[in-house]
């Protein structure tokens, strides 16, 4: 490894949230997807001295994180592949593309939550705190399936037009 | 509705949890060469990763954590909480090791933020119950579990409790590493790279490629880091880590500030009482894995074996009627529908000793069937059929050898082939264990149902094919095929490698029809034909390897 081990753990540390956003992107079951993480991690430790100091390290970590995502579909049951492999090489690709700017994305959504109501974030606490399910919130506030689904669907899609405001702004919304 | 309307529709499923497979195909279709819809996907996904970052549990900032990591307390011998900071240790410790404990101080601490279904050791009981298979039962040795459960060699195993009261048993997680269950042990599958001790013993090995496998017990989680470890719980919760080879990290991940630890060869800690902050360092005394697996009784398993054929008939030419030997036909070899004989006999052809057999297996010695060039295919009923309508695991192997020819104009793919079809729907859903003249082995199941292996075999070697069959009343058969070649040593217990395996499948045929085919030319030789419900019982190695 050129670098020194600390920065090395800087760049990864920094990574996880766009690295997470995408696996999740290529493997939409959070639980697969964090099995694929903690794979992913591992092997950029136990491969760091691949990494090329000056190179993109998102871009050498999504690169892993592929080949990572396609051995997980390898053992998966294919029913339970969302993705079609066509579909899914061209996602990685543009995603690989984003991941540079995934976290200007993150900082936006936090401007943006913070202008939602707070019974929306709420909501979305609920929702997306770990063990979180759209029936456990609907049998908690008394409200069918259906209605919790669609309110948590127009938020979500407040918080996007939202990000992309911001982002066109070039600000952090 | 229009195609934007309906994409949103399906990504709002999808949040929820609530996708069918129709939808999932009709999202691909939306997705499929529309650059837009795609950009629009990755936006949503990447907001719900988001959010879950932003509402798992704990606010995580990416510039805090270097941060979190670099205050984490990490000792560098058991019982002496040195913080990290302080540089006097560091000439103890290697800058691998300190760098592996930083980086599992941020594992553990991203698991534990983001992984639900992957519940601290607080928790009694898994908050996710998946119905899909996380783990294989490779091995059990005069096992006894609770509740009168009856496990076999070979079966999946989904999430679930696993009440081991007496006996020993091998795991393999589909992650890659395997685990000796010693009875009594009681414990949790969580995932297909993680599991939870409640108590007894487990001597894991995991490969550098299974590296992270996590086993959470009530005083600690350890996360390996390609190597092999044995964790034992007592019923007071007291819990005790050593390591016999490569290293291992521990700690509690729901106090992201509480020490992880790196444990190395020769290492090992005692907790004893669950909740005690910090182990006391104890001297290392497990068996190894191989250890306990050559005390286990690896035998063949001859009791498990349904059908065998070991070809012991006269050398020369055998009338089909009078090949009626072995055990579990129905009935003596015949030709195969639509086999052409092209003038020659359909006897069989007995030969000897054309095969070079190195493994400590039985048969491939004596007579065997011989496949000359006009051979096509012979068949032969099976007392009781395969069933792939009913939960079971079946293994079949076969000797064989081939000199594949080259493919000619306006002929068949040159091939080799052990098939099992139904003899009611001849051409329907089968198991076909084919391998053709490029020599990469292949599962063909059903039309445009073909399984290829990436590897290539070696031409014109005695091989041991041996297949596996997972039938499914309800959901789907999984079928592995595995060539070894005369250089390679037969796995006394059942391998993490197969040469190929198939997916998506789901079959209710019911076969009762076993084919020996061979396809274009060249000479063929089949031996020792073997179905049972054990990997013990087709691959009968004399001595544990």
């Amino acid at each position: 490894m050129h670098e020194t081990k600390d920065e090395f753990i800087t760049h990864l540390t920094m990574a996880q949230p766009s690295l997470w956003a995408y696996v999740l992107s290529l493997l939409p079951d959070h639980v697969a997807a964090q099995d694929v993480l903690q794979e992913t991690n591992l092997t950029l430790w136990r491969k760091a001295g691949n990494f090329q100091p000056g190179t993109s390290f998102i871009a050498w970590a999504c690169q892993v994180a592929y080949f990572h995502v396609l051995s997980y579909r390898r053992r998966m049951r294919r029913d339970r592949l969302v993705l079609d492999d066509s579909v899914l090489a061209y996602l990685a690709e543009r995603q690989a593309e984003r991941a540079e700017t995934l976290d200007n994305r993150l900082a936006a959504l936090r401007g943006c939550l913070e202008k939602l109501p707070e019974a929306s974030r709420r909501l979305l606490q609920e929702r997306y705190a770990p063990g979180g399910s759209v029936k456990d919130l609907a049998e908690s506030d008394g409200r069918s399936v259906a209605a919790v689904s669609q309110v948590l669907y127009r938020i979500r899609e407040k918080l996007l037009s939202c990000i992309e405001t911001a982002q066109a702004a070039g600000g952090m919304a | 509705m229009s195609k934007r309307a309906e994409l949103g529709e399906l990504l709002r499923r999808l949040s929820d949890g609530d996708l069918s497979p129709e939808d999932a195909a009709r999202l691909n279709e939306l997705l499929h060469g529309d650059p837009v819809a795609c950009e629009r996907y990755l936006d949503h996904l990447t907001l719900e990763a988001h959010l879950r970052t932003e509402f798992g549990g704990q606010r995580l900032d990416p510039a805090a954590l270097p941060e979190f990591v670099r205050n984490a307390a990490a000792p560098p011998a058991p019982a002496q909480r040195v913080p990290l900071a302080a540089a006097r240790w560091l000439p103890y410790v290697t800058a691998a090791a300190v760098g592996a404990l930083l980086l599992l101080a941020g594992l553990l601490t991203w698991q534990a933020l983001h992984d639900p279904a992957a519940p601290s050791v607080a928790a009694e009981t898994p908050q996710r119950l998946d119905p899909a298979s996380v783990a294989t039962l490779l091995f059990a040795d005069d096992c006894q579990w609770a509740e009168q459960e009856k496990f076999v060699e070979g079966q999946r195993l989904a999430v679930r409790p696993l009440k081991l009261q007496r006996g020993l048993a091998v795991l393999r997680f589909d992650g890659g590493a395997a685990v000796v269950l010693q009875g009594p042990t009681d414990l949790d599958l969580l995932s297909r790279v993680s599991t939870r001790l409640t108590s007894g013993r487990l001597t894991v090995r995991a490969p550098e490629e299974a590296a992270g496998f996590t086993v959470r017990t009530p005083a600690s989680d350890v996360v390996d880091l390609g190597t092999e470890f044995c964790v034992a719980v007592e019923r007071n919760g007291a819990t005790e880590l050593q390591v016999l080879e490569g290293e291992v990290a521990y700690g509690k991940p729901e106090s992201p500030d509480d020490s992880v630890q790196l444990l190395r060869a020769g290492q090992g800690v005692r907790y004893d009482l669950p909740r005690q902050p910090s182990p006391r360092a104890v001297p290392v005394n497990a068996p190894r894995f191989a250890e306990l697996l050559s005390q286990a009784r690896t035998s063949p398993r001859e009791d498990l074996l349904l059908v065998h054929e070991p070809f012991h008939y006269p050398l020369g030419r055998v009338p089909l009627a009078e090949a009626n030997g072995g055990l579990g036909w129905g009935g003596p070899w015949r030709l195969s529908p639509g086999a052409k004989l092209n003038g020659a006999a359909p006897d069989l052809t007995i030969v000897e000793a054309k095969l070079k057999i190195n493994w400590p297996v039985r048969g491939g010695r004596g007579p065997m069937l011989e496949a000359p060039a006009d051979y096509q295919s012979r068949s032969r009923p099976l007392a009781e059929p395969i069933r792939l309508d009913q939960d079971g695991v079946y293994y079949i192997s076969v000797l064989t050898r081939w000199d594949a020819p080259a493919p000619a104009p306006n002929q068949p793919v040159p091939a080799i082939r052990m098939v099992l079809r139904s003899s009611s729907n001849f051409n329907g859903d089968r198991v076909m264990f084919n391998l053709p003249h490029f020599l990469r082995p292949q599962l063909d199941l059903r039309n445009g149902a073909i399984f290829t292996s990436p590897q290539t075999v070696a031409a014109n070697e005695t091989q041991f094919w041996v297949g596996k069959i997972v039938a499914r009343r309800q959901g789907e058969d999984e079928i592995f095929f595995r060539v070894y070649g005369e250089g390679e040593a037969l796995d006394s217990i059942e391998p993490a490698d197969w040469n190929v395996q198939s997916t998506g499948i789901q079959s209710d045929a019911q076969l009762d029809l076993l084919l020996l085919t061979k396809f274009a030319g060249g000479t063929c030789y089949w031996d020792e034909v073997r179905i049972g419900k054990s990997w013990r019982a087709v691959v009968p190695t004399e001595k544990a390897q």
